[in-house]
């Protein structure tokens, strides 16, 4: 089984292990099993329909949530509370810009790939507790000479096979075409309900106004934001020191460099740039994790939930 | 070709391959990488042309490729270190109508004469045509070495062919690097010699074929005697001697004067009477001989005065009779009469086989006599077919006396490959019309001294069909009435009557008997004991039965010349000796001669005749389009065998071998350490 390869054993993570298993599905298992033997109840919470007690009305609540019955017996304008428990509704928004293609020599699998996984296992884990999840991602297709990408998107939902579907809709996204990262948060402020939680997967290498402005704006709509940074090794790392030539995965521009003349620039600048990135988060409440590809993400996550569940 | 050849320059350019793939893979590796933007303000890095990432694995490479390239390229740069202007092929015929005028000693001066003049820019071998021509001295060879070898060499009495030497002498010139190619032959240029092959098909370089002196005379007068046939025959009781030798007149020769030995008895001696119209004539002798004993002798022409004295004698030899045993299933009061004891002592013991016997067919190979004589009518039994099977397939004789036709009969028959297509019908007497007299049992029979052929009358006789069986004799009819089948490992002879009072008057006739032991002896022995041979012929002798000898010895006199060993069939090879003679044959260290071989003259060589412009020289040529243009790559070659044959090769290719192995060991240590 292979969920008996890696945390449970208490083997070392061989990323060449993890890349051998067969299929999304296996690794994605072996993912939420690691992750969710460190944990004691869900990671998530959302609206729920366990009433807990009532108060009174204060302009500015929503009129659905007066209890008229409540006005007819005693003349109070109350509005009813409720247990905040488990039955989120979750959207994974998945970015399949071209950058996400990017496969190091030590990762276990390309970053996309390592999207699906994580995607795959965050589905597994809610639709175990009866939450819904459902996906958004911005697909080009390859050839497409529309600017604009096809949107593909799953409805949240809770039922049984909402597995099958998300494994197969994940299965199939194929990373491609420029930056659409701020299109994506554009389109996910659309479609999902207020409080909902949105788990961004993205290598985030796409800083831009539009990006900051579309994550303010889910905050702002009450939902719940959580974003997994997926970042190869190379990418952080830089290990290249020959002359080596170099094409940009969305631009196609190449140019020649010297490995070991920019390598301090390029990870200082790398580090400074995830640093924005988490400040960003941080000022937004928007929980953050960056995932390597060619560390045990299992691990990774495990301790995130932990503390997160420490915190609450 | 020297260094400075175009053709080794392009093989040094191979090692530019491991620097243009170098750059090439280098050049190729693109990373796709998605975090370029950090880096997209730096400037591009000098670009140098030519920096290594690996400069030892690069020297390896280019050291393994030089190495290669140089070996290739050693056998041509040697062949260039001194320029060959021109390679020439001296052959020298030793044939025996070389012996004629001393013609050998005077074209063995020629060659030599031609070695020493030969200059160091001119490359000489020198090929000997014999029964095998063979390469005296190699174009490697030194020049005394070769003068050496040519001055031992002495005349032989055998027969060559001009069309193996000069093919010999071609794939030498072949192999040659000169940039002019020659072949000079030293010969009588015998006549016969050159028209013998003139179909071959063209081999000789054009214009490369030069003769070296033309003949003086057109012909000689000769006197010969060549191809003795002798035979041992008996009539009644006596054990005759039947010789016959060819004499070949050419020339104005009125007399010739015979002189006949054997086992050191002489037999005849006389002058012949030569008719000019007459170029040959058979001598006969015939003498009554002790046939348990071998009988060796010679013929010889006195003071022929001929050109060749080499050809006026010849040897012969023959081996004695030993008796034979004969197994008679046979009503006929004939044959019995003929093969008891009384007639044929010492010659054949005849058993007579009891056909009611029920363990008849399965006696031990033992016991089974050298040859079955069966009536038709006993197979008719299955017991005598399978003994008949028996005797066939064990290499023993059979023969079959066919008296009428029954189904049975035909079956049995049908297996031998003959076949019954009925009797004939009744009509007069008819005697041997057609008869094989090249045949060993008929051809005795020329003579007229054991009985005439013509004389038996036959009456009544099967129609036969041979399959796998050739006619020996066809009667008046144009029926067969003796076949010889040829499908069986024993011999089969096949009469069409039997020999009954019914059938032929034959029995009662002074033929019969010389016929019968004839037939008898031919039957039983399927391998015959060759006992005359030409200089230089292949010998090719079967270890008698029940015997396993280890090796053959060919003796002259108490003299050892040769040894051949037998192989698993009991057969044995020897080349005969170069002059002619009588020579025993031995088995291991015993001292006992087991056979004797008598080696003649070739009776071609006896012919002297010549030719100043052979027909053959422009049959044997190749077109001129052909040619391969002087000087070049191919034809500078050294062979093969002389590539291999240089150390430097060697050393150049196992250099080449170990810097590949390290490199592969370099890269997989490199391998692993990453």
């Amino acid at each position: 089984m292979p969920v008996e390869v890696g945390a449970r054993t208490g083997a070392a993570f061989e990323p060449r292990v993890f890349a051998a298993m067969p299929g999304l599905e296996w690794k994605a298992r072996y993912l939420m099993e690691g992750f969710l033997s460190g944990l004691h109840g869900s990671p998530f919470h959302g609206p729920s329909i366990e009433f807990r007690d009532y108060r009174d009305y204060q302009p500015g609540d929503d009129l659905r949530r007066i209890d008229w019955r409540l006005y007819a017996r005693n003349d109070r304008l109350c509005v009813r509370r409720y247990e905040q428990e488990t039955n989120a509704r979750c959207y994974l928004l998945c970015d399949t810009s071209a950058s996400m293609s990017y496969r190091g020599a030590t990762a276990w699998a390309s970053k996309i790939e390592a999207a699906r996984v994580l995607g795959l296992a965050l589905s597994f884990l809610l639709l175990r507790q009866n939450d819904a999840v459902g996906l958004l991602a911005l697909q080009a297709a390859c050839g497409d000479p529309r600017p604009q990408p096809a949107v593909r998107y799953v409805r949240p939902s809770q039922k049984p096979d909402q597995a099958g579907v998300m494994l197969r809709e994940l299965g199939s996204l194929d990373p491609q075409g420029g930056p659409a990262l701020a299109a994506l948060l554009e389109h996910a402020g659309r479609i999902a309900h207020r409080r909902s939680l949105l788990v961004l997967i993205s290598d985030l290498l796409e800083p831009s106004p539009e990006v900051e402005l579309g994550l303010k704006r889910l905050r702002f709509g009450g939902h719940e934001c959580l974003c997994l940074q997926v970042l190869d090794g190379d990418e952080i790392d830089f290990p290249f020191q020959d002359a080596t030539l170099f094409e940009d995965l969305e631009s196609g521009l190449r140019r020649r460099q010297a490995g070991r003349e920019v390598g301090d620039l390029y990870r200082s600048r790398f580090a400074a740039f995830l640093g924005e990135w988490q400040d960003l988060f941080r000022r937004l409440e928007v929980r953050h994790l960056a995932i390597r590809t060619d560390r045990d993400p299992s691990a990774s996550l495990a301790r995130f939930f932990a503390r997160a569940q420490g915190a609450a | 070709m020297s260094f400075l050849s175009p053709w080794l320059w392009l093989g040094a350019l191979a090692a530019a391959a491991p620097l243009w793939l170098h750059l090439r893979a280098r050049s190729r590796r693109v990373v796709r990488f998605a975090a370029l933007r950090f880096i997209e303000d730096q400037p591009r890095p000098r670009r140098r042309g030519f920096r290594l990432r690996d400069p030892g694995l690069f020297a390896i490479r280019l050291l393994a490729l030089l190495m290669l390239v140089a070996a290739f390229a050693w056998p041509y740069v040697q062949a260039g270190r001194g320029r060959v202007v021109e390679s020439r092929v001296l052959v020298l015929d030793n044939t025996l109508s070389q012996q004629v005028a001393g013609g050998f000693k005077r074209d063995r001066g020629r060659v030599l004469a031609a070695l020493r003049q030969a200059g160091a820019e001119t490359q000489v071998a020198v090929v000997e045509l014999k029964a095998r021509p063979r390469v005296v001295a190699g174009f490697g060879e030194p020049r005394e070495e070769a003068l050496s070898r040519v001055q031992a060499l002495t005349p032989s009495f055998e027969r060559g062919s001009y069309l193996e030497a000069l093919r010999l002498a071609q794939s030498l010139l072949d192999q040659s690097l000169g940039e002019r190619r020659r072949v000079s032959v030293y010969a009588d240029q015998q006549a016969n010699q050159w028209s013998e092959n003139e179909t071959s098909p063209p081999f000789l370089a054009a214009g490369t074929l030069e003769l070296g002196a033309e003949p003086p005379v057109l012909s000689r007068p000769n006197l010969s005697l060549a191809d003795p046939a002798v035979r041992r025959v008996f009539v009644g009781e006596r054990a005759v001697v039947d010789l016959a030798v060819q004499l070949r007149k050419d020339g104005p020769f009125a007399a010739a004067r015979v002189r006949l030995e054997a086992n050191g008895r002489i037999i005849l001696r006389e002058t012949l009477r030569l008719r000019a119209d007459q170029d040959l004539l058979t001598v006969r002798g015939r003498w009554v001989s002790d046939p348990g004993r071998w009988l060796t002798g010679e013929m010889v022409l006195e003071n022929a005065g001929d050109g060749l004295p080499a050809d006026d004698r010849v040897s012969f030899c023959l081996p004695p009779v030993e008796e034979g045993r004969v197994a008679l299933l046979a009503r006929s009061p004939y044959l019995k009469a003929s093969l008891a004891p009384e007639t044929m002592k010492g010659r054949w013991a005849t058993q007579a086989l009891d056909p009611t016997n029920p363990t008849l067919a399965e006696a031990p190979d033992a016991e089974l006599a050298d040859v079955l004589v069966l009536e038709g009518d006993y197979a008719q039994s299955e017991r005598v077919r399978q003994l008949a099977f028996r005797y066939l397939n064990g290499g023993r004789g059979v023969i079959l006396l066919l008296a009428r036709s029954t189904p049975l009969l035909r079956g049995f028959l049908e297996e031998l490959g003959v076949g019954v297509t009925g009797a004939a019908p009744n009509g007069p007497p008819q005697g041997f019309r057609y008869v094989a007299t090249d045949h060993p049992v008929f051809k005795p029979f020329l003579g007229g001294e054991l009985g005439d052929l013509l004389e038996p009358r036959v009456f009544s006789h099967l129609r036969l069909s041979g399959r796998e069986a050739v006619p020996l004799a066809f009667g008046a009819s144009g029926d067969p009435l003796v076949l010889e089948g040829t499908g069986t490992k024993g011999r089969l002879l096949i009469f069409a009557f039997a020999f009954t009072r019914q059938h032929t008057d034959w029995p009662v006739l002074p033929s019969f008997l010389p016929f019968l032991d004839l037939t008898l002896q031919h039957a039983r022995s399927a391998t015959p004991i060759e006992t005359s041979l030409v200089p230089g012929e292949l010998l090719l002798h079967s270890a008698p039965p029940g015997q396993r000898p280890r090796e053959l010895v060919l003796r002259a006199g108490t003299r050892e010349l040769a040894r051949a060993a037998f192989d698993e069939s009991g057969r044995a090879r020897l080349t005969a000796p170069g002059t002619p003679g009588l020579y025993g044959l031995a088995y291991d260290a015993d001292p006992a001669t087991r056979a004797m071989v008598a080696v003649n003259p070739p009776p071609r060589e006896s012919e002297l005749r010549y030719l100043r412009e052979p027909a053959a020289l422009r049959a044997w040529s190749r077109p001129p389009a052909a040619e391969k243009a002087p000087g070049s790559l191919a034809g500078n070659a050294r062979s093969r065998a002389q590539a291999l044959d240089q150390r430097l090769w060697w050393w150049a290719l196992l250099a080449a071998v170990l810097a590949l192995g390290g490199e592969s060991a370099l890269l997989w240590r490199r391998q692993e350490a990453t």
